[in-house]
C-alpha cells in the first residue's frame, strides 16, 4: 500500500512534538503532510515561519483550491477550516468553529479520510480537548491508518485518550519517536 | 453534532448531483456552482435541522418552494466576526479610502454576500472614523430576501461581542475609542445603530443574473469565493471586473486565490497579505 497523505492533528502541548516530527522528515519525503493544529484565531503570522525553521521540507499555509503536492508540509491557516476535496485540492471555509476551534481538526481529518480512503494516515497528538477524535474515527471508517500519541507520554493526554476511546481499534499507539520512525517507514508513492 | 461528521446522513457525489439536477430542473438555479465539501456540509446541516433522514425525502420536500427558499438562504455562510483581519480594516481606513476620496466626491462600495452583515458594519464604522460616511453609498447584497430581512436589524448575539470588541481594538490600537461606542447592548444581544446605516441599501443579488450596478469604487467580497467552484469563481470575478470603476479596489479573503483567472491581468496587487487588488486597466 502506498500512502498519499499524512494528516497530523494537535492542540495544547503538541507544538514540540510537531516540530520534532517535521524536523526528522527527510528532504525527499514525498507523502504530503497536512497539519491541523489549534492556533489563535487572530494571529495569522509567525506560526508557519516557526515551523519552517525546523523543517527540511517547505511548510505552507495553503490557499483555497491549492493542489496537494508531495514534498510539502501544509499548515491549516488561522481562522479557516481546512478541507480536503476529492479532487486532491484544499478548500477553505469560515463556517462556525468546531469544538470551539477554527481550524477544526475533526473537519480536516474527516474530509481527508473521505478523499483518500485507505491511502490516508491520521495522527493525533497531545491536546487538552476532544477535537480530532471523531475525525480520526472517520479516517478509520474510510479505511485509513490511525495513529495516536501515547497518552502516557503526551503533555496533554485528553486528546489522545478521546481519540483512542472514540475509534476503539486504533492501529498504532506510539511515542513521538516511534511516530517519526513510523512515518518515515511508510511506503511512498 | 457537526454536519460533516454526521454518522447517519452520508451523501454521495451522485446524491449531490441528483439534488442539483432536481433544483435546476424545477427552479432553474444551478447549485453545482458551489465547492463540494462545504456545500455537502450545508445540505446535511439543513437535513438535520429539518429532521429529514434521506436524500430522496429531501428532494421530495424541495418541491415546496418555501423549503427551497430556506435551503437557498442557508447557502450564504455566516461571516465570522466584526473587524475580522484588523490589519485589513486599518489599510481600508488609511490607504484605500483616502485614495478613492482624493478623486471622487462619491464613494460607491459594493458588499456582495453580506450574510449577517458584519462586514457591512465594519465598513460603515471605518467610514465614520475616516469622516467619509456622508460621501459613501454602500450596496450590500445577498442571494435571498430572507437573509436580507435578517441583516437589516443589525442585531447580533452577545456571544459575538467580546471577540468583535477585541478585534476592533486590534484595528484601532492607538485610538481611545472602543467598539462599545458603536453598539447598543441589551441582555442577550447588541445592535449597531441605524444612523450608521443611512447610506446603506440592501438588495437581492444571486451571482447568476446581471446586477444593475456600475462604477463601483470598492468591492468587499471576503471569504465568499471559497464557497464556489473554480469555474464559478472565475465567472464572479469577471462580473466584478465589469462593475468596478477604473482604479477601483477589490478586496478578497487573505487565503483566497483568483490569481489564476485571466482577468487578473487587469489588476495590480496592492496589498499582498490582505489580498487587495486595484483595477489598473479600464
Amino acid at each position: 500500500m502506498k500512502y498519499k497523505v499524512v494528516i497530523i492533528g494537535g492542540s495544547a502541548g503538541s507544538f514540540q512534538v510537531v516540530t520534532k516530527i517535521i524536523s526528522k522528515l527527510p528532504k525527499d519525503y514525498n507523502i504530503p503532510v497536512v497539519l491541523a493544529l489549534h492556533r489563535l484565531k487572530h494571529v495569522r503570522h509567525g506560526f508557519v515561519e516557526a515551523l519552517s525553521i525546523k523543517a527540511n521540507l517547505p511548510v505552507i499555509e495553503p490557499l483555497d483550491k491549492e493542489n496537494i503536492k508531495p514534498g510539502k508540509i501544509y499548515l491549516a491557516p488561522a481562522n479557516y477550516h481546512l478541507y480536503v476535496e476529492l479532487t486532491g485540492t484544499f478548500a477553505l471555509s469560515t463556517e462556525e468553529p468546531v469544538n470551539h476551534s477554527r481550524p477544526g481538526i475533526d473537519l480536516t481529518f474527516a474530509t481527508a479520510g473521505y478523499a483518500y480512503k485507505n491511502k490516508a494516515v491520521g495522527v493525533i497528538l497531545s491536546g487538552a480537548n476532544k477535537d480530532g477524535a471523531l475525525g480520526l474515527k472517520k479516517v478509520k471508517d474510510y479505511g485509513g491508518v490511525t495513529v495516536v500519541q501515547d497518552p502516557s507520554e503526551a503533555q496533554m493526554p485528553t486528546m489522545p485518550n478521546a481519540a483512542i476511546e472514540r475509534t476503539k481499534k486504533i492501529d498504532h499507539i506510539l511515542s513521538a519517536d516511534e511516530i517519526i520512525k513510523f512515518l518515515i517507514s511508510l511506503p511512498k508513492p | 453534532m457537526n454536519p460533516l461528521l454526521n454518522e447517519e446522513i452520508e451523501i454521495s457525489i451522485a446524491g449531490v448531483r441528483q439534488l442539483n439536477e432536481f433544483i435546476n430542473k424545477v427552479y432553474g438555479v444551478d447549485l453545482g456552482c458551489y465547492a463540494l465539501t462545504s456545500y455537502k456540509r450545508r445540505i446535511v446541516k439543513f437535513m438535520e435541522r429539518n429532521d429529514i433522514r434521506s436524500l430522496d425525502l429531501f428532494i421530495k420536500r424541495l418541491e415546496n418552494k418555501e423549503v427551497f427558499n430556506k435551503f437557498l438562504s442557508c447557502q450564504s455562510v455566516e461571516v465570522t466576526e466584526f473587524f475580522r483581519d484588523p490589519a485589513l480594516w486599518r489599510y481600508f481606513r488609511d490607504e484605500i479610502l483616502p485614495a478613492v476620496a482624493k478623486n471622487h466626491d462619491h464613494i460607491k462600495i459594493w458588499i456582495p454576500g453580506c450574510s449577517t452583515g458584519e462586514e457591512v458594519a465594519s465598513a460603515v464604522i471605518t467610514l465614520q472614523e475616516a469622516n467619509l460616511i456622508k460621501k459613501a453609498e454602500i450596496i450590500a447584497t445577498d442571494i435571498t430576501d430572507e437573509i436580507l430581512k435578517g441583516v437589516v436589524n443589525r442585531k447580533y448575539p452577545l456571544s459575538k461581542y467580546e471577540y468583535s470588541a477585541a478585534n476592533y481594538k486590534r484595528y484601532n490600537p492607538e485610538g481611545d475609542c472602543e467598539f462599545s461606542k458603536y453598539t447598543i447592548t441589551d441582555k442577550n444581544s447588541f445592535t449597531i445603530p441605524e444612523s450608521l446605516f443611512d447610506n446603506v441599501t440592501f438588495e437581492k443579488y444571486n451571482y447568476f443574473d446581471d446586477f444593475k450596478i456600475r462604477g463601483v469604487n470598492i468591492i468587499i467580497c471576503r471569504n465568499i469565493f471559497i464557497y464556489f467552484s473554480s469555474q464559478f469563481q472565475e465567472k464572479i470575478f469577471e462580473k466584478f471586473t465589469s462593475k468596478l470603476a477604473f482604479n477601483g479596489y477589490l478586496i478578497i479573503g487573505n487565503k483566497e486565490n483568483i490569481e489564476w483567472c485571466s482577468d487578473i491581468a487587469r489588476y495590480s496587487l496592492v496589498n499582498d497579505s490582505e489580498k487587495v487588488f486595484r483595477k489598473t486597466s479600464p
